[in-house]
This record gives C-alpha cells, sequence and structure tokens, in this order.
C-alpha cells in the first residue's frame, strides 16, 4: 500500500492570514512532530519525544528550524487514520501567511522524510481508501479549481450531492417506466389490450424524463465556464478604446488572484469575476497593425486566443467612420460554431458618424452594442450582454448551480439520446419490451454518472484523472 | 460400515427434473452414472402443476433442447395443448407454453433414463456424502448402501427434509405422499454447507365429476401451433387441444378464507422459511390485496386420461374442510369433489454462493448441486442447472475446462451468474427481465446460441446438426437476399403495397427496408404479390429473418452493450486472491468478495453489497498488479539479455 507521507501547503499562495501545510500518510505524525515545539518544550531547550499531543484537538506552539531557530508560530493538529480526508494520518500545521514562512515549514517537512503532493493526490488517497467515490473525487478537484465563488458553490452543491440527488429521481422515473414495460411479459393471464393506453403514457413519462435530461445535459457548458471562466477577447484599433474596456472591466475589487502569478502576465491575460462569472480577457496585441511591424509570435498567439475564445468584443470608434482597418480585423475573425462576436460601437458622448444600423449592415455579430467607457453610459448593459452570452443572466443561485464535468455531461447526454430512441421506438410502434432496451440503457448511463454503475471505462477514466505509479 | 455396492463415474442424487437431465447429460458424455430415486414411481414428477414454459421458463426449455436436453422432447410429446403467449408483444418475451400430461411426461422420461446407455436408475435414499481431504468420493444410502464416484451432483428437489403442511397437521414428507430425504441436510452441514429453509405451496386437485364447464370460460390453446419445444419436433403430427378452464374467486371465497385464515400454517406462521412470491398462496394473496375482489383461477387438466383437475391460482393450506367449502363457492365448482388437497411444503436448500459458476461446490471438490436445493423453483430452472451440472461433471472427468454459460449467452447463463453472485433471498424464478440482453437471447434463436456448443460436448448428433446448420444458412441466406432485392415505385409495386395496406413508395427501396414497416411481415409481402420467393422457406426460418431484420437497430444495440459487458467479464481476477490485503476496500465488499470469489471485475461488481468505488479500488489494485509483473518480467528479460 502506498502510506509514504505526502505533503502539501494547502492553502492558496500569496499574502493571507493564516497558511496550511498539511501531511498524510503513515508516518506523518512522526515527521511533523518532529520539527514541531510545544511552548514549554521551547523555553527548556528540549524535545519531549514521547510526549503525544491528544488527536483532534488543536495546540498552540513553534515551528523550529534545523537550527533551532523559530521560523513560525503555529497551531498543530494531528488527526489519526481513519477518520480523516484520506483515512490516513494526517496533520495539518497552520501557519500565518505568506510566502517565506510558508515554505520554509514545507522544506523542513520535505527535509524529514514527506515528498511533494502531486496535484489533487490527497483526493486520489481519499477515493482510493474508499472514503469518497468517483463523483465525490471529481466535485473535489472542481472545488480546486473553481474561479468563483458560483463555482466553487456550485462544485460544493454537488459534493454535496444535488446532481446526485436529481438523478436519482431520474433514474426513479426510468425504473417505474421499466415495470411498466416490462412487467406485463411476465403475467400472461393478465388481461391484453391496455397495451395503447399504457404506450401513451409511456411516451409522456419519457417525454418529461428527456426533459430533464437535456436540460442537465446544458449545465455541462455553464460548469466548463464557471469552472475555466468565459474566455473574452477584445480587439479594436489602435486607440478605439481596448486598453480602457479592459481596465473598466478590470476594476480592483473584481481582480482574481490565480495560482500562479507570472503565468498570466505571460499570457498577456486576466481573470476578472464579473458578478460570480469568470472572464478570462486577453488581450490581444498582436493584432495590432501598427505600421508593418507585425510581431509573427504575437500574432500566432492572437489568433489562438481567437480560436478558443467563447467571446469576441469587437471594439468600433463611434465618432469615427468605419476604416480599413476596422475590417481588416473582423476578417480575421473567423466565428466557429459556439462563438459569439459582440460589436460595441464606443465613444457616443461624441459626436456620432457611426450608427448601429451602418454596423449592423456591414458587419455579421450577435449583438451590436453601443457606450462610452469614459462617460460610462451604455457599459451597465454592456455588463448584461456578457452575462447573458453565459447564459447565465437570469440564472438564480440554488439547485440550478448544478454543474456537470465533461464525463458526467457526457452521460447526461448519452442518457438523453436512448430516451429520445425510446420516443422514436414508441412513434415507430415498436413492442414496449423492446422499448425497454433504450430505457435499460438510459438507466445504465445515469448509474454510472453518479457511480452507482460501474462502466467498461472506468479504468481508462480512474486512470486519466488520478495518476498511477508506472 | 456399508456394503459397496457400485462405482461410478457420476452418482445423481434424485431424478427430478434437474436430476433427469443431470444423469442423462453425464451418460451421454460417456460417464458410468448412477440415479438414485426415492422411488421409481418419482421420476421427473411434477409435483405441482402439469405445465412447462411461459415466458423466460420457455426460453430455458428451448435451450435445454439446443444443448441436448431432454425436457423439450418430452413435452412436446406429452403435450395436451400449446399456445405462444405474448403475440402481440416483441420477438423477445414471446414464449411458449405448454399443458403436459403429467403421467406420461413421467413415463416417458423414466424410459429415456432406463434405455440410456451408462446409465443405471434405482431406488435409493441418500443419507449421508462421503468426502475424503475435500473431495466427494460416494454417498451412503439409509440402508447403508456405498455407492463410489468422484463426482456427485444432488438434486434433491423439495424431499430434503421435507415437511408436510396441511391445517393443524403437519408431518414429515416428500410431495405427493412420497418419503422426505431426511439426514442428508446433517451430512451436508457437516460438510461445511450453510442450509436454510424454504417453503411452497400447491393448490387442490379436484375430480372433473360435476364440474359445470358451461359456466366457465373455455381456455383453449393454439389450433395450429405454430413452434414446439424441441428443434427435433415432429411438426408433422396434429397438436392436441385439451382446454384450461378459467373461474373467479368472489367475495363469497374471499369470506371464507379470511374466516378460517387463522387455521392455515401459513397466516400462522408455523410455516418455516421464505415462500416463492410470484405464486403466492391464496391466504397470502387475500391478505395483501385486500382491494381486489377476484383473483383467477384456472383448471388445468392433469392428463388424457387422468381425470383430475390442477386448480391453478388456490395455493393453499387451510384445513380440507375449508379448502371444499372455498372450492365450491366458485362459479361452476359448486359441486366439485377434492382428490387430493393443496398442502405446503418446506424443505431444505442451499445458498447457491457456495457454488462456483460450473455448480460444482467451493467447500467439496466434485460436489455439484442442481434444481430446488439451490434456492431456486420451477421445472424449467431445476431442468436447467442439471444440465449444467451434469455436463460439468463429465467434462471434468474428461480433464477439461468447465463450461460457464455467460449472461449474454444464455438465460441459462442469466440464472446461474445470478445464483452464484447475488444469491438469492427467496425461491428464484426467471424472468424475462432478468436478462439483460434479451432481445438476442429470444427463445427462437436458442439453438443458434447453443447447438454448436452441443455438438462439441457430444449431446448433439450429426444429423440435428447438419439441419441446425442448414437452417441458419437458410436465415442468412434470406436476410442477405431480402437486403439485396430492390423494387421500384413501379405501378405493380404501387398496388402490392396497396393491397398490404402501406403507405406508397417514393423512391426504390430494399425489400428488407419494407419488411421494417410495422404493418409489413414476409406472408404480408407475400400474399400482397411483392415477393413469393418465401412461399417454400420454413417458417421458423421466416420467423427469424423477420426478427433479424425489423429488430436490426435493437439488435446491434444489444451487441454494443455486450461487448462492453464482455471487457469487464474478461478483466480477470486470479483464483487466489488475497482482497485482505487491499486497504480501502469497505468490510461488507471484502466479506461478499471472500465468499464468492469471482471470477472477474463484472462478476465481482454484481455482487451486491459490493459498491463501484470498491470495483474501482479492485481495478486499481488489479491494474498495478499486472503492472508490476509486466515491469518484473523486462527486468527479468533484461537480466538474461
Amino acid at each position: 500500500m502506498e502510506r509514504d507521507v505526502i505533503c502539501a501547503i494547502s492553502t492558496p499562495p500569496g499574502e493571507g492570514g493564516i497558511g496550511i501545510v498539511r501531511l498524510s500518510g503513515d508516518e506523518a505524525y512522526r515527521i511533523a512532530r518532529e520539527v514541531f515545539r510545544l511552548p514549554a518544550e521551547k523555553r527548556a531547550g528540549v524535545f519531549w519525544k514521547d510526549f503525544h499531543p491528544q488527536p483532534r484537538r488543536l495546540y498552540y506552539g513553534y515551528i523550529l528550524s534545523d537550527r533551532g531557530e523559530q521560523v513560525d508560530e503555529v497551531l498543530f493538529v494531528h488527526m489519526p487514520a481513519p477518520q480523516t480526508y484520506t483515512r490516513e494520518d494526517v496533520v495539518e500545521i497552520h501557519a500565518h501567511g505568506g510566502t517565506v514562512p510558508l515554505q520554509e515549514i514545507y522544506r523542513l517537512l520535505l527535509q524529514r522524510g514527506a515528498r511533494i503532493a502531486e496535484p489533487g493526490e490527497f483526493t486520489r488517497r481519499a477515493f482510493l481508501n474508499g472514503r469518497i467515490d468517483l463523483v465525490q473525487a471529481e466535485s473535489v478537484l472542481s472545488v480546486v479549481r473553481a474561479k468563483t465563488d458560483r463555482g466553487l458553490r456550485a462544485a460544493l452543491s454537488q459534493l454535496q450531492g444535488h446532481l446526485s440527488v436529481r438523478v436519482r429521481e431520474l433514474r426513479q422515473g426510468i425504473l417505474h417506466l421499466l415495470g411498466e414495460t416490462e412487467a406485463g411479459a411476465e403475467f400472461f393471464y393478465e388481461e391484453a389490450g391496455q397495451e395503447e393506453g399504457t404506450r401513451k403514457g409511456v411516451a409522456t413519462r419519457v417525454g418529461e424524463l428527456l426533459q430533464q435530461c437535456e436540460y442537465l445535459a446544458g449545465r455541462r457548458a455553464q460548469g466548463k465556464i464557471l469552472q475555466e471562466g468565459l474566455k473574452t477577447v477584445i480587439l479594436g484599433k489602435p486607440n478605439v478604446g481596448k486598453s480602457s474596456l479592459y481596465n473598466y472591466l478590470l476594476q480592483e475589487e473584481r481582480a482574481i488572484v490565480t495560482e500562479i502569478p507570472g503565468t498570466t502576465r505571460d499570457l498577456l491575460m486576466e481573470y476578472i469575476n464579473l458578478r460570480g462569472i469568470p472572464l478570462r480577457i486577453v488581450d490581444t496585441a498582436g493584432l495590432r497593425r501598427e505600421g508593418d511591424r507585425v510581431e509573427k509570435k504575437g500574432m500566432e498567439f492572437s489568433r489562438k486566443a481567437i480560436q478558443e475564445a467563447d467571446l469576441m468584443l469587437l471594439l468600433l470608434d463611434g465618432s469615427e467612420e468605419l476604416s480599413e482597418e476596422d475590417f481588416w480585423i473582423y476578417r480575421q475573425l473567423e466565428t466557429a460554431e459556439g462563438q459569439l462576436l459582440f460589436v460595441i460601437i464606443n465613444k457616443i458622448d461624441r459626436a456620432r458618424k457611426l450608427t448601429t444600423e451602418e454596423v449592423e449592415r456591414s458587419f455579421s455579430a450577435q449583438r451590436v452594442l453601443e457606450c462610452s467607457i469614459l462617460s460610462g453610459e451604455g457599459l451597465p448593459a454592456l455588463e448584461e450582454a456578457i452575462l447573458e452570452s453565459a447564459q447565465l443572466g437570469e440564472v438564480s443561485a440554488g439547485e440550478s448551480d448544478i454543474i456537470l464535468e465533461a464525463r458526467q455531461g457526457e452521460l447526461m447526454q448519452n442518457a438523453a439520446e436512448s430516451l429520445r430512441d425510446a420516443l422514436h421506438a414508441l412513434e415507430a410502434g415498436f413492442p414496449l419490451d423492446v422499448v425497454s432496451i433504450d430505457l435499460h440503457q438510459a438507466y445504465g448511463f445515469l448509474g454510472e454518472l453518479i457511480g452507482e454503475t460501474v462502466g467498461d471505462d472506468l479504468l481508462d477514466h480512474i486512470f486519466s484523472r488520478f495518476c498511477i505509479g508506472k | 460400515m456399508g456394503f459397496e455396492a457400485g462405482r461410478y463415474d457420476t452418482i445423481v442424487i434424485g431424478a427430478g427434473h434437474a436430476g433427469c437431465e443431470a444423469a442423462l447429460a453425464a451418460a451421454r458424455m460417456g460417464c458410468r452414472t448412477l440415479a438414485l430415486t426415492v422411488n421409481l414411481e418419482a421420476v421427473a414428477l411434477m409435483a405441482c402443476n402439469p405445465s412447462l414454459g411461459g415466458p423466460a421458463k420457455g426460453h430455458l426449455v428451448k435451450e435445454i433442447d439446443a444443448l441436448g436436453g431432454e425436457m423439450g422432447l418430452a413435452a412436446d410429446e406429452t403435450m395436451l395443448q400449446m399456445r405462444l403467449l405474448n403475440t402481440a408483444r416483441g420477438p423477445a418475451v414471446q414464449a411458449l407454453r405448454a399443458q403436459v400430461d403429467k403421467r406420461r411426461y413421467q413415463e416417458r422420461m423414466r424410459l429415456v433414463l432406463e434405455r440410456q446407455d451408462g446409465l443405471d436408475l434405482r431406488e435409493g435414499l441418500v443419507k449421508e456424502l462421503l468426502v475424503e481431504n475435500g473431495r466427494i468420493c460416494g454417498v451412503k444410502t439409509e440402508t447403508d448402501l456405498l455407492f463410489m464416484a468422484p463426482a456427485v451432483i444432488v438434486t434433491t428437489g423439495t424431499f430434503l427434509g421435507g415437511r408436510i403442511l396441511l391445517g393443524e397437521f403437519s408431518y414429515p414428507g416428500g410431495p405427493q405422499g412420497l418419503r422426505p430425504a431426511e439426514g442428508l441436510t446433517r451430512s451436508l452441514k457437516q460438510c461445511g454447507f450453510r442450509s436454510r429453509r424454504f417453503n411452497t405451496t400447491t393448490p387442490p386437485r379436484i375430480a372433473n365429476r360435476n364440474i359445470k364447464f358451461d359456466k366457465m370460460e373455455r381456455q383453449a390453446g393454439d389450433d395450429r401451433p405454430q413452434q414446439q419445444f424441441s428443434f427435433l419436433a415432429d411438426s408433422a403430427k396434429k397438436a392436441k387441444n385439451y382446454p384450461c378452464w378459467l373461474t373467479h374467486t368472489g367475495p363469497k371465497a374471499h369470506q371464507v378464507i379470511a374466516q378460517h385464515i387463522s387455521r392455515s400454517p401459513v397466516w400462522r406462521e408455523k410455516l418455516q422459511g421464505t415462500g416463492p412470491r410470484y405464486c403466492p398462496s391464496i391466504e397470502d394473496k387475500i391478505v395483501r390485496f385486500p382491494q381486489r375482489l377476484s383473483h383467477q383461477v384456472f383448471l388445468e387438466p392433469e392428463g388424457e386420461e387422468l381425470t383430475e383437475y390442477y386448480v391453478q391460482g388456490l395455493y393453499t393450506a387451510l384445513p380440507e374442510e375449508v379448502q371444499q367449502v372455498l372450492l365450491r363457492s366458485l362459479e361452476g365448482l359448486e359441486e366439485c369433489r377434492i382428490t387430493r388437497p393443496g398442502y405446503a411444503i418446506e424443505y431444505d436448500c442451499i445458498d447457491p454462493l457456495q457454488l462456483f459458476p460450473a455448480l460444482e461446490s467451493k467447500g467439496v471438490a466434485g460436489l455439484y448441486f442442481a434444481g430446488q436445493v439451490n434456492s431456486t423453483s420451477g421445472y424449467e430452472e431445476a431442468a436447467a442447472q442439471g444440465l449444467l451440472a451434469g455436463i460439468n461433471a463429465a467434462l471434468k472427468k474428461r480433464g477439461e475446462d468447465p463450461l460457464v454459460l455467460d449472461r449474454s449467452q444464455a438465460y441459462i447463463g442469466v440464472l446461474v451468474d445470478d445464483l452464484v453472485t447475488k444469491g438469492t433471498d427467496e425461491p428464484y424464478r426467471m424472468h424475462t427481465s432478468r436478462a439483460e440482453y434479451r432481445l438476442l437471447l429470444r427463445q427462437e434463436n436458442a439453438d443458434e446460441r447453443l447447438t454448436e456448443l452441443g455438438y462439441r460436448l457430444g449431446l448433439i448428433g450429426r444429423e440435428r446438426y447438419e439441419r441446425f446448420c442448414k437452417k441458419w444458412d437458410a436465415v442468412r441466406a434470406e436476410v442477405e437476399r431480402l437486403q439485396n432485392t430492390r423494387v421500384t415505385p413501379a405501378p405493380e409495386v404501387l398496388q402490392a403495397l396497396e393491397r398490404m395496406g402501406t403507405p406508397a413508395l417514393k423512391s426504390p427501396a430494399s425489400l428488407a427496408q419494407l419488411l421494417k414497416r410495422p404493418e409489413v411481415n414476409l406472408e404480408r409481402m407475400r400474399e400482397g404479390g411483392l415477393d413469393r420467393e418465401t412461399a417454400d422457406l420454413d417458417p421458423a426460418v421466416l420467423r427469424e429473418v423477420e426478427n433479424r431484420i425489423k429488430y436490426e437497430g435493437y439488435i446491434n444495440k444489444q451487441r454494443e452493450q455486450i461487448e462492453r459487458y464482455r471487457k469487464m467479464e474478461e478483466q480477470r481476477i486470479p483464483e487466489v486472491f488475497d482482497y485482505g490485503a487491499i486497504g480501502g476496500l469497505a468490510a461488507e465488499a471484502r466479506d461478499k468478495l471472500e465468499q464468492v470469489r469471482p471470477r472477474s471485475l463484472g462478476q465481482a461488481a454484481r455482487i451486491s453489497g459490493v459498491t463501484p468505488a470498491d470495483i474501482s479500488i479492485l481495478m486499481l489494485h488489479l491494474e498495478e498488479r499486472r503492472r508490476r509483473k509486466r515491469s518484473a518480467a523486462r527486468r527479468d528479460d533484461a537480466r538474461e539479455a
């Protein structure tokens, strides 16, 4: 069994009130205790090796360096197996936030024999040790990766089983139907001829179940947005107001601290939190046609950003007529399916030379909006439009915060497909016992989704999700 | 102590439906076989209803026949009426059911056993199993005769520890006045088997005199039965069609039952163990469904020359005099007379989780179990297991791998897999809904699925095998012809379509495409003049051709499901595997896995109490084990090189 001690800083990087270092494994307690000193020990400059803090109680004390210097004041807690997150021995050291002390504690623990945890490894152990099931494991990973509160709430609600509850209801509904489509065949003494009535009833109920499956399958895309952010690209010729819009959207209170700070800067992108919806805004330096100096690398990057974007915001200057450059940028955009293009006429506080009608004639866009970033006019409408594009504008918190992982979404889609087949079969006059093949299939897919049925691809899935020793 | 009375390859304890198939299969596969029965008059006794087949059960009979068993042949020869059920439903659930002449069925089966080379049939009540070093080596009868054999098949049915209950009376006994097998349960327990008690009730039989048939509804079979159970059935023989009769219980009957129910052992909980949920006693029905004011009661003839009727639906253990009053409260039975009262019987059976899928016990090598002793109910279920146990005993003697049918191959596979994987808490009865891949497990393609196997085992003769090959060649050829024959919207085609009552054709289409329309079938195509080529083909071929074309989409769907299922079945778990060494398995799962010792991950996943989380953990460990082995092998290779 893999019980070696893994160790990680479990709080997000950056400055914070406290930071937690967590260990899990057979020797977690021994390793942690070696660097932890109770106040009395520190005062006396000794280490009472045989004194063991009580399990599950928080102890005040210090982490000392190799040379006996105080690294940080901490709270120390030992949680013995099996009632822990990983079902292994777990120790948490609550230190002050901030990179330096945390890194130092982390380093000391690694030195004493702990190993750096792989991403998601605590969860993987929880799963392997039977503490959580696959769906919960997936949800935990979503929680870990959630970019905004809203995403977090959705992931948490799933962890608590909202999705499972819904799916269980669906399965129950299908099971009832199966009772009707199959039972008839067993009791041949009962009167025949009710088949037609039953068929109609079955079709109605299959239709209802299908609707619910389709709705939930639709939550997949949104789930992706909640987790990964709505990829947004701002485009436009120089001085049209890109930076102003960028800065407007990037108001300080909206900025999201990302795990690896350097990354966003390199990629010229930033996460913001727009009323709960994470936006990943990409700057498109490369599409600027300043002079003839087109940077190849920047250009490549811009093209990639455009390809991957969920939403493209093309800014035009309302105080000027449409220019060759505007058209040039427009031509660079090949909107694929599912991609949205909003054209925004800026600077409407000045004398207008460009009307919405004209823009609508010249460009094919999902929305044409007007605003003045300078005066703020039209900006709330723009925000609304962006939220709507994430299809979350009108969604309220609560049950509809259910989101589906890619795998779950696919299974939900499959279930919907099977139910659709069942409806077609009913229309085509297939006998009920044949229709039940589709119903069974839907039932199976939903079972796989919540982990109540073992799917044949479970193995592949597990191995792709959690990296396993070679 | 004891006198050694004979040495055999295989001994079968009991000669009921399981015992007969087991003994015949073993003997036909070359084993010197002894079949011991409590009474020679009890061979192949239909202790309850005089009928065979019905949904899922008919499938089992066809599968038994396809593997070279005897039940289908015997039923065809001794049937009193034949009826195809569920004709309005899909091909998966259509099933044959026969009323059978109970006495002739027994006589015929006994004759087959007696005439079988290598098979000795004799009376003898086994009281002890002889086991040495964990292997069976023979049996001992109540008169201390010793019969020695390396393989023993236990098919004791309801005789094992049998006890009859009727009203306030109860006494040790087997069905229909026969002796029970006492003592053997103790021997089984000494061998380490867990046993339990189940029960079942049978209805009264009544004399045919004084029954007012004109007040009942006549229930005849099919006039010209489309099919019979056996592939070898003589289709030219004129089918008999003796009717059954339908009457109903009413308020008066329910009142009689309610008034006297406290005198029934069913009600007084005097009856030990669990009864069959699917044929409950009338006492049970009244209590459980008080809102139903009437229940159907069928009179089924017991035989052509027998004067008794079986009162199906009136399973009861009420005192005899109450049974008489109850019967006479039914329309048409006002003056009827009981010939044998209904009664309840309890018996010992074993927990089938103690068996491997070959029906050999895990605890004692060479000891097989089949039929009701494995906690099942029904003649067909018993016969299917008997056949499988007989085959496997013979294969073991030959030193060959056991025959294990899987869930995608046969109802027999579903039955056995359910028993040895999930176990059962009540008498297990086969249902079509238990078979996930039932569209591929049609009774009409039972031969396609199993006859090749039967031929290789030596249970199917050369001549039959050739006929079988011809039949399926014809099916394939005909499907191909229909797929390749195209018709155009020419005037004569359009007229034919109109005659057939199906919409016109707008562009050319194959005959197969037309056949997919719900209102079109081959007969109609022939009568409508669209396609006359099928006139000379065997009806069985035509039915299969229709099934294959009409349900092509769904057949393909089920094939894909089977592929996924097989993927999990192919993930083998080593026979010796330490589940205790796997952390993270829930305690219940570990116990169950150790008990069942599944052959594959697929089977493990079907064990109740083993969750998908347990399976994923198991999967990871198997995979890691595999990878370790592989890298160890690589290291060895490297060292050698």
